[in-house]
Order: C-alpha cells, then sequence, then structure tokens
C-alpha cells in the first residue's frame, strides 16, 4: 500500500479494517462451532523443547558419568529420532508451558503450600513439604531437571543414554549401569511437583478447596492439579490447554469445572494476562456465563480422547 | 477436592513381580475377592495391579489417585507403591467412596466404620494367645493368656470354631464372616498371618467385631433357620464375583489406566460394565424372588413421593428408550403424591414395568407415567401403546416364570411376580387394565 496515494489509499485501508473485523468475527464463529486444542508450536517454542530436552539428556549423562560442559549424547539421541518421539516431544511442551505460567505468575513458590505446611492433616503437610522441594529443585537447583520427567520417561531416557554411551565409547561399563540403576531407584514419584500437588488435592476437603482456583495464590502445579482431579484430565494437558495460543480451550476448561465467572476471569488474567487479546477478552465477557458444563466437559473428552490418540502412535 | 479421609493407619499389601497377591491387610483383601479374586491368585484389581506391575518393571516408587471399581461403587484410593526385592509393597493412604450414578441405592458399607475399633487377638507362632486390644473385657480373660487359638475360639464361637480355626492354624487369611458365638449373638471374624522383618511367620492376628445387622438381614427364615436361601445365601455371592471382576475390568478398560486406546473401544468397555452392573442387578433379583417368597418377609415404611421415583425410574432408562425412539412422559416435578414403602422397592417395581413397557411397545411409541391418589391409596401408572394384555390373561401374566407365550426378547418371567409380591408386602398391590386406545396400563398402589 506504501505506492498508493489518494482515495485508493483510504479505500483499501478501510477494506483492510474490514477484512480484519470479518477474520477477527470468523474466527471467534469457527472457534465456537468447531474448537480445536491442537495447534503448530512456534519457533520459539520448538526451540524451547529443543534446548530442555538437551539439558535433561546433559543433567541425567551427569549423574551417570560425570559432568561435561555439553551434551556428550544428546547429538545421537537427537539424529536417532529418540529426542523426537510423541511422549517425550509432549513432555516437554508441557514443561515450556509450565515455564511460561509460572513466569506469568511471577516465578515465587506456592503461598498456598507454606500455609498447608501447618495443616492438621499429616498427609497434606507432608505433600506440602514435598510440593515445595519439588518446585526449590526444579527451579532453583542446576543439574535436577530430570526430576520433572514422570517415572516412564525417566526410565526410558535413562537406559537410553546408557545404551548411547555404549555405542559412542565402544564398550559396556558397569559403573555407568549401576549409576543408572542407582538413579532410578532413588526417584520417588510422590516426591515431584504434580504427584505432590494432586495428592494434596485429594486430602483437602471440600471447603478448603477454594483457594486451588486461585492460580496466583495456589501456584501453578496445585491449580492444574485441581483441575485435573475435578475433570479426570491429564496433568500436562491441561498445561498445555491454558498455554494455548487461543484463549478459547482455558474457558472450556473452566466451564466444565464450574467456575463462577469472577474466579474463572481471575484465573484467566493471572495466567493469560500477556497474552490474552481485546477481542479474547470480550468472547470470554459475553459467552462464558452460556457454557453448559456438561457440553465443555465432552469437549475436554474429545480433546483428551483425540490427544492420548495421538500420543498412542509415539509409544516405543 | 475429594476431601478423603486419611486412613489412621495405612492399608498394606504385598504382590509379587507377576501379580499375585501375597499378602494383604483385610480391607485390600476383601476388595481383591470382591472384585473376584482368589486367595494366592493375581490381584483382582486392574488398577492396582497396572500400579505394582509398573513399580515391578520400572523399580522405582510411584504415588497416584488410583480408582477401582468396588461392585455397584467406584473408590479413589490414594497410593504408594515401591519395590521390595523381587515384589512390590502397597501402601494404600486413604479409602474413599465416589457415587456411581447408575446403581446407587444398592450400596452397601464395605469399609468397616473407623469409629468402631474390632478386637484384636494376637497369637504367636504356637497360635498361643499373646496380646489382646479393644474392648476384650468381654472376650478375653487374664488366664486366656498364653492359652491355645483352639481353646479360645471353642469358647468364643462354639459350632462355628471348627471353620475358623481351620485358617488359623494353616496361616490363611479370613474373609470378613458372620460367625455364631456360643451364647446365640453374631461376630464378624477376620483374620491374617503375620510376618516378621524376614518374611517369616510369626503368629497370627484375629479380628473380632460385633455383627448388629445380621439380626435384620434378609438370609434367615422366620424360624431362625437359613434353609431354602441356597440362591441369595450361597449362589449369588459365587455369581456376583465373576461379574465384579468384568465391571472392574471393563471400568479400568474405559478408563485407559493402562494407557490409551481409540475412544470408541472406552465406549465398548463402558458398555461392558454397564452390561455387568445389569446382570448384577438380576442376580439380586433373584435373591429378591427368594426373599419375597420367604415366610415374614417384610419392608421398610418410608415416607417418598411417587413424582420422584417417576422421575428417577425414566431417568435411569432414558438411554435404552431413546434407542427404541420411545417418549418416556412423567409427571412434572410440581406433583406431589406422598405415599408410604420402601423406595428401593417402589423403583424396583417402577424399573420393571417401565423395562417391560419399552420392551413390548413399538418404537416411537409413548409410554406414559402417571401419579395420583385415590380411595386413600396412592398410585402410580405405566401405560404403553404396545399390543395390550387380553382380560383373560391380567391375573395369569403375574404369575412365576409366565411369559404368555413370548420368547427371546430377554425378560426371565420373574419381574411382575416378584414386583407384585413387593407390593403386596408394602400393604398395596399390582394390577393391569387395558390402556386408553389400546396398550396395558400397570398401576401400583401403595398406602399414603
Amino acid at each position: 500500500m506504501d505506492g498508493l496515494l489518494g482515495p485508493q489509499d483510504d479505500l483499501l485501508s478501510i477494506a483492510c479494517t474490514h477484512a480484519r473485523d470479518v477474520d477477527a468475527l470468523c474466527q471467534d464463529v469457527a472457534s465456537i462451532i468447531f474448537p480445536s486444542a491442537l495447534h503448530t508450536p512456534s519457533e520459539a517454542t520448538i526451540s524451547a523443547v529443543s534446548v530442555k530436552l538437551l539439558q535433561i539428556v546433559r543433567d541425567i549423562e551427569a549423574r551417570l558419568q560425570g559432568a561435561a560442559p555439553e551434551s556428550i549424547t544428546g547429538p545421537l539421541l537427537a539424529r536417532s529420532g529418540f529426542l523426537r518421539e510423541t511422549d517425550i516431544v509432549d513432555f516437554a511442551l508441557a514443561r515450556v508451558a509450565e515455564d511460561n505460567l509460572m513466569t506469568r505468575l511471577g516465578g515465587g513458590f506456592s503461598q498456598l503450600a507454606v500455609e498447608l505446611l501447618d495443616h492438621a492433616d499429616k498427609c497434606v503437610s507432608e505433600a506440602a513439604q514435598a510440593l515445595l522441594a519439588a518446585d526449590s529443585l526444579q527451579l532453583r537447583s542446576q543439574g535436577r531437571s530430570f526430576l520433572t520427567l514422570p517415572p516412564e520417561l525417566l526410565y526410558k531416557m535413562c537406559w537410553r543414554i546408557v545404551a548411547a554411551i555404549e555405542v559412542l565409547s565402544g564398550s559396556r561399563s558397569d559403573q555407568i549401569i549401576n549409576n543408572a540403576r542407582a538413579l532410578i531407584a532413588s526417584y520417588d514419584e510422590a516426591r515431584t511437583a504434580p504427584a505432590s500437588a494432586r495428592k494434596i488435592v485429594h486430602f483437602l476437603h471440600e471447603e478448603e478447596c477454594a483457594s486451588l482456583s486461585n492460580p496466583h495464590h495456589a501456584g501453578i502445579h496445585l491449580f492444574v492439579a485441581h483441575l485435573s482431579a475435578n475433570l479426570y484430565i491429564g496433568h500436562d494437558h491441561i498445561l498445555r490447554l491454558i498455554d494455548f495460543e487461543s484463549a478459547f480451550p482455558m474457558i472450556v476448561m473452566l466451564a466444565a469445572a464450574g467456575l463462577p465467572k469472577d474466579a474463572a476471569l481471575q484465573a484467566m488474567i493471572d495466567l493469560r494476562t500477556q497474552i490474552l487479546s481485546p477481542r479474547e477478552a470480550a468472547l470470554f465477557e459475553a459467552e462464558y456465563i452460556h457454557f453448559i458444563p456438561e457440553m465443555a466437559r465432552e469437549q475436554l473428552s474429545d480433546w483428551s480422547s483425540a490427544r492420548s490418540l495421538f500420543l498412542s502412535f509415539g509409544k516405543t | 477436592m475429594n476431601g478423603a479421609a486419611p486412613l489412621t493407619s495405612a492399608i498394606k499389601g504385598e504382590v509379587s513381580s507377576v501379580g499375585i497377591l501375597l499378602r494383604a491387610d483385610d480391607a485390600l483383601h476383601q476388595l481383591h475377592l470382591r472384585a473376584g479374586g482368589e486367595l494366592g491368585g493375581t490381584l483382582a484389581c486392574p488398577a492396582l495391579l497396572g500400579l505394582t506391575q509398573m513399580v515391578a518393571r520400572l523399580r522405582m516408587r510411584l504415588a497416584r489417585a488410583v480408582r477401582v471399581a468396588d461392585g455397584p461403587d467406584n473408590l479413589e484410593l490414594w497410593v504408594e507403591a515401591e519395590p521390595f526385592d523381587q515384589d512390590v509393597k502397597l501402601s494404600i493412604l486413604s479409602w474413599h467412596k465416589i457415587g456411581n450414578v447408575a446403581v446407587g441405592s444398592k450400596s452397601q458399607a464395605l469399609w468397616p466404620d473407623q469409629g468402631q475399633e474390632p478386637v484384636r487377638l494376637g497369637f504367636d507362632k504356637a497360635l498361643r494367645l499373646v496380646d489382646a486390644r479393644g474392648l476384650v473385657e468381654d472376650i478375653v480373660k487374664n488366664t486366656d493368656f498364653g492359652s491355645s487359638a483352639t481353646n479360645i475360639l471353642g469358647r468364643l464361637l462354639g459350632s462355628d470354631a471348627p471353620s475358623v480355626f481351620q485358617n488359623v492354624e494353616k496361616f490363611l487369611p479370613i474373609s470378613r464372616r458372620n460367625v455364631r458365638t456360643l451364647s446365640d449373638g453374631n461376630m464378624l471374624v477376620w483374620g491374617q498371618a503375620e510376618r516378621n522383618s524376614d518374611g517369616e511367620l510369626s503368629g497370627y492376628t484375629l479380628f473380632l467385631a460385633q455383627n448388629e445387622d445380621v439380626a435384620s438381614a434378609a438370609f434367615t427364615g422366620s424360624d431362625g433357620s437359613s434353609s431354602g436361601a441356597l440362591f441369595g445365601k450361597q449362589l449369588a455371592p459365587v455369581l456376583r464375583q465373576p461379574l465384579n471382576r468384568i465391571i472392574a475390568n471393563a471400568e479400568t478398560i474405559g478408563s485407559e489406566l493402562l494407557g490409551p486406546i481409540r475412544e470408541n473401544y472406552a465406549s465398548y468397555a463402558y458398555d461392558i460394565a454397564g452390561a455387568a452392573r445389569h446382570l448384577t442387578a438380576l442376580v439380586e433379583d433373584l435373591g429378591d424372588l427368594e426373599a419375597v417368597e420367604r415366610p415374614g418377609f417384610s419392608t421398610a415404611k418410608d415416607d417418598i413421593e411417587l413424582g420422584d421415583v417417576a422421575r428417577r425410574a425414566a431417568g435411569l432408562l432414558a438411554l435404552k428408550a431413546a434407542d427404541h425412539s420411545i417418549t418416556l412422559l412423567v409427571p412434572d416435578s410440581q406433583t406431589y403424591v406422598p405415599a408410604t414403602a420402601e423406595f428401593r422397592r417402589v423403583l424396583q417395581v417402577m424399573l420393571n414395568l417401565i423395562t417391560n413397557a419399552i420392551r413390548y411397545s413399538p418404537d416411537g411409541t409413548e409410554v406414559q407415567v402417571e401419579v395420583g391418589a385415590e380411595d386413600g391409596f396412592a398410585y402410580i401408572s405405566v401405560a404403553d401403546q404396545g399390543a395390550g394384555i387380553g382380560t383373560e390373561d391380567h391375573e395369569r401374566i403375574f404369575a412365576k416364570f409366565e411369559r404368555l407365550g413370548r420368547t427371546g426378547d430377554g425378560g426371565s418371567g420373574l419381574g411382575l411376580y416378584i414386583s407384585r409380591r413387593l407390593a403386596r408386602a408394602m400393604g398395596g398391590d399390582l394390577t393391569v387394565a387395558a390402556a386408553k386406545g389400546g396398550g396395558a396400563k400397570f398401576t401400583l398402589r401403595l398406602p399414603q
């Protein structure tokens, strides 16, 4: 348009504005009629996933054979396609989403978990302690990124790295195998952030659950664990739906969980404020109260099934 | 969220690397049996089995909320599992029943009341009494310490003692069971062998608790004997076990607890679970048949509202009706017709009547459920637009096993017989007449 002058310029400008409005309107309508929770990750996300996976590989390698400045087996595992397996990429995408959400919440620890340290129920207080410890180790300790892995993936990655070391060194090392066994034996799922958050949610009574719907106070793990227990969908799936490029999946999820509009709005502001567009805000304002929880649950169930199907193709 | 109460002490169990339940506290052992498991057999709760097998394979400690089917109910447990030698140790930290909307009325208290402390008797390896906890004053005397289990059980349990002692003697677990005491009371007994840290047998622990429910249980006849109660007491539990196992497995498959499956497969799994639950209900109905024929059979007198019963029954059968494009017309929520009868039994009769109406009506027709009151009785009627029942058959249709010549439609010929017996036991009656415009109209009358 730079080269145009006069009335044509104005006309095109007006047409562009209208086109954008129509496009926005079509997207809104389409997202309501054909809601989707699948999208292509951005370059930045792909890069973050790659960095995260190589970090985990390097941290596991350090446990097996001592620290090194660069990952030794990472390039081999990447070339072999192992680091592109569906469940591993899905895990890394969820961690990237988790990082994004934690950053938006300010990166601190869960205030609610601190309060729960004094809870009368020992199961809750111990789980709160485990959650705080897991968060600290995950966020503030170097070399422990593998603590975020679910057990199946830690097992799979650990032994695949052992095999890659053998290929690269040309020999089998009992020491490395023993270190791998020790690393696996030291794993305790109860000490991971998602499991300890889920345990807290499991043991808390209904009347104590109000603050779980406030991500700023509860922290991302407890907020997600609460939704997960409520909606019967996986922790990582929820993280990805919240951090989705469109606000629509999160709106559907909050409606399915039956969150009142004020609490849902607060959660949207806490977790998506930097990426919430005026159009999405208007959509939320106009439509949230019209969502029928049962239909929202059905939609979530469809997404969950699609994801399970997708992940099952990645199983090895 | 769940408000799951932590257990006062964790329920423990040990499972071998190939899934055999090696040892279990009573609650877990009972759950295993209810799910169709056997002594020394594979852990029969698929979700728990899946978790233990994952632990055995990965050699890692896992901690998860696990859902298991328990008859008509679902349980949510918080389970922590860890590898131990070649086996897996299970600790269940919470035991929380979550509702199953499909079948809610027949649930029982399957987990013992945590508030009622059972008496706990500890025997050493030579089966001498060495420890007694709880309210033991009426059960154990000072001189019993050091005595053999045979003496103590013989003194307490009379003729039922040998069956209990057989398991104690062989250090086999005893499932929770009712036994008659020598003083003609009833007592719940269960127990298990104890092992030391090296896994060697170190003794036996026996639990005893009063069983006050037995006096009102439906299985004893008016003369106090249990003769004739063959199905309800002996066959029904045997039939329920495999059905419960089917339900448990189907629920696990449907919940994708062992991994993702295709969505329609999950749906089929839920269908299987639903069908098995219906079969369980049929087994219970056959037990009911036995109960209603017993002399002195009686029902509870609840204050119920017939419109509510009609809506609930129609709600439970809405999908079945929709399959045949049949419209169920029920009283609106403003309708209020009180009656005095046992809620569970009235619902049972209504489910039978509406199921029959759906079964014998052409697709696309209407089934009308109406409630009202006349002549001092409340009534609830079900009218269909089927072929109707000839006047000459209006009494015959309530006979036991009467099918009026029909076959292959899934009916057993027991439903209407049981329903009428139930109606009469509640002080009312069940009759049939011709509906307006053809079809049959069944009317259940109950005292107000």
